[in-house]
């Protein structure tokens, strides 16, 4: 088997199995995430508690699984959300050219401009954010950029093929141009960059919750989970363990998934 | 000169930007920034001092022309908290920051980029997939499970290293080495994909015909020419510290710019975030400037057209 395709399908497990865990939640636990039973704070991983309970006696294992919805939800949302803004906008940068393409690219420059995460901190801090579409949003208002400035960059490329020439000559739209000629040729890097998009999303989400400033402290998320672990590293070493191994897994998995999309589609870029 | 010249004017609009999206973000506060800053028990000659204080009751066009002024004298205001001058406050932080930096890139490259050679000498073999793994772990691995397990393991279970806050040489390994985790990786795979493509020249092959000793062959002749590429992902690099410094900082209790701006950020101390916001991504615009003017001096071939 061929390495893109071996990455591949290693990193589609890894994300399949968080996202059957996310959607089997329910049935995977007995647990409620939230439920508090402080009789029970900080046991050690059992047969009733797999992966023991935290400080206010809440199971681990049931925040984990459900967190790991709460994670896939958001960072499929701000993907797709960026990539059909990036979509459209780096269409007309790219398409259109001259004094449109020089504004938005001044745009998507000044928003590289600032180190990511950076922004997105201020942003969601300065918003003073309490609810996961607000999380979302923050996330998609920076996230768009490097999906137009992607998608500019081969429509530049594309428009001057024979056979978008071709389709002009004959007399079709621009829409048709777009749609029919140009779109179907951005799938291939589109995907690798979504997939690497959902890494850096998830891992982005879970360090606002870590710090304090993402998703409503109620809900379970990895985040917040590995920030009230920091708290209790002597007592309870296993609170920071287990969230911290699933979000591995999920960052990895759609890690390898874009590294292998990437061999398979581009063969030029064998790294 | 010209290019130069040309890429120095590209970068006055972003430097325009980033002052203008950071005089804004303050004003992106939904209701009365005052009433958020003070809280709901501030006196109302309280709040009226502060509104005067920092201008907003000045319609938004003189605010943000003040703030251009006061900005050219270096002036990015007062903290509400400690009542010192923002750029002081910046001033103390930063050498702490910059020791955390410096730190991480020094185990970076004597990491990074020495795996990343012997993965390309290796190419195939299980040494090389495993290191490739191993740096597909570091990528995804999150800064902030990274340095607890570090702490868990090397300050409270080993007693090898203090827990956290800045001091010894000791103070600084580990809040480095989780720092340089994703960095090492990226180094790792570049160093490797270069290494690969220069070893294949002729004249390493002459090199190694002449019998020029393994090590002096591929870690002077070929690395020298290796590491170039490397250049370009130093603005990479730069960004990945400076948003990593946030989140390790604040695990690490490291008095730098990271938990400055998070401290600031928990007490709505919002003149101190602008200042911070501002002075990082100024920094960073900086970097990227200087990596693609030494891109350039490096290898005239390169063209940013």
């Amino acid at each position: 088997m061929k390495k893109g395709w071996f990455l591949s399908y290693t990193g589609g497990a890894l994300i399949g199995f968080m996202m059957v865990v996310a959607i089997l939640a329910p049935f995977l636990t007995g647990y409620d995430p939230t439920n508090m039973a402080l009789q029970d704070r900080f046991l050690f991983p059992s047969w009733t508690h797999w992966m023991g309970t935290d400080q206010n006696g809440a199971d681990i294992f049931a925040q984990i699984v459900f967190g790991a919805r709460i994670s896939l939800i958001i960072a499929f949302s701000v993907v797709s959300v960026s990539l059909i803004l990036g979509l459209v906008i780096g269409s007309l940068a790219g398409y259109m050219g001259g004094w449109v393409d020089l504004i938005i690219m001044r745009i998507i420059d000044m928003i590289y401009a600032f180190p990511g995460f950076l922004l997105v901190l201020t942003i969601a801090a300065v918003m003073q954010s309490a609810s996961i579409a607000q999380v979302v949003f923050v996330l998609c208002l920076t996230g768009w950029a490097s999906y137009a400035r992607l998608i500019r960059g081969e429509i530049l490329h594309l428009k001057t093929k024979d056979y978008v020439l071709s389709a002009d000559a004959l007399g079709a739209s621009h829409l048709r141009k777009l749609v029919l000629y140009i779109w179907p040729n951005l799938v291939g890097p589109v995907m690798i960059q979504a997939s690497f998009g959902m890494a850096v999303t998830i891992i982005t989400e879970s360090s606002l919750s870590f710090l304090g400033i993402g998703v409503p402290p109620s809900t379970p998320t990895w985040g917040s989970l590995l920030n009230s672990g920091r708290s209790f590293l002597l007592e309870a070493p296993y609170m920071s363990v287990f969230p911290g191994i699933a979000l591995l897994i999920l960052v990895l998995g759609f890690n390898l998934l874009g590294d292998g999309l990437r061999d398979i589609l581009d063969p030029k870029n064998n790294s | 000169m010209n290019f130069f010249l040309k890429r120095l004017f590209s970068t006055i609009p972003v430097v325009v930007g980033v002052v203008t999206i950071t005089f804004f973000l303050i004003h992106m506060i939904p209701g009365d920034p005052i009433d958020i800053m003070l809280g709901d028990n501030a006196s109302p000659i309280d709040k009226e001092l502060l509104r005067r204080e920092l201008g907003l009751d000045q319609p938004i066009a003189t605010q943000f022309s003040q703030f251009v002024i006061r900005l050219s004298h270096f002036d990015l205001g007062r903290s509400l908290q400690t009542h010192r001058p923002v750029l002081d406050e910046i001033k103390d932080r930063l050498p702490a920051t910059l020791e955390l930096t410096l730190a991480t890139l020094f185990f970076s490259l004597i990491i990074g980029i020495p795996l990343g050679v012997f993965a390309a000498l290796k190419k195939g073999t299980s040494v090389d997939n495993s290191l490739l793994v191993l740096g597909m772990v570091g990528l995804s691995m999150p800064a902030f499970w990274l340095g607890p397990i570090l702490i868990w393991l090397f300050a409270l279970h080993f007693d090898w290293f203090p827990v956290s806050e800045r001091g010894t040489v000791g103070h600084v390994i580990l809040p480095a080495l989780t720092l340089s985790s994703g960095i090492i990786a990226i180094l790792l795979r570049m160093t490797r994909t270069s290494m690969l493509d220069v070893i294949k020249e002729d004249y390493i092959r002459v090199a190694r015909a002449k019998g020029v000793h393994f090590f002096k062959l591929y870690f002077f002749h070929a690395l020298i020419n290796a590491v170039f590429p490397l250049l370009t992902i130093l603005g990479l690099v730069l960004g990945a510290l400076l948003t990593g410094t946030v989140i390790i900082e604040t695990i690490f209790d490291w008095p730098g710019i990271g938990t400055l701006i998070f401290e600031a950020i928990q007490q709505r101390d919002y003149p101190v975030v602008q200042g911070c916001v501002l002075v990082i991504s100024l920094i960073y615009v900086s970097v990227n400037f200087l990596t693609d003017l030494s891109y350039k001096i490096f290898n005239p071939k390169v063209s940013f057209d």
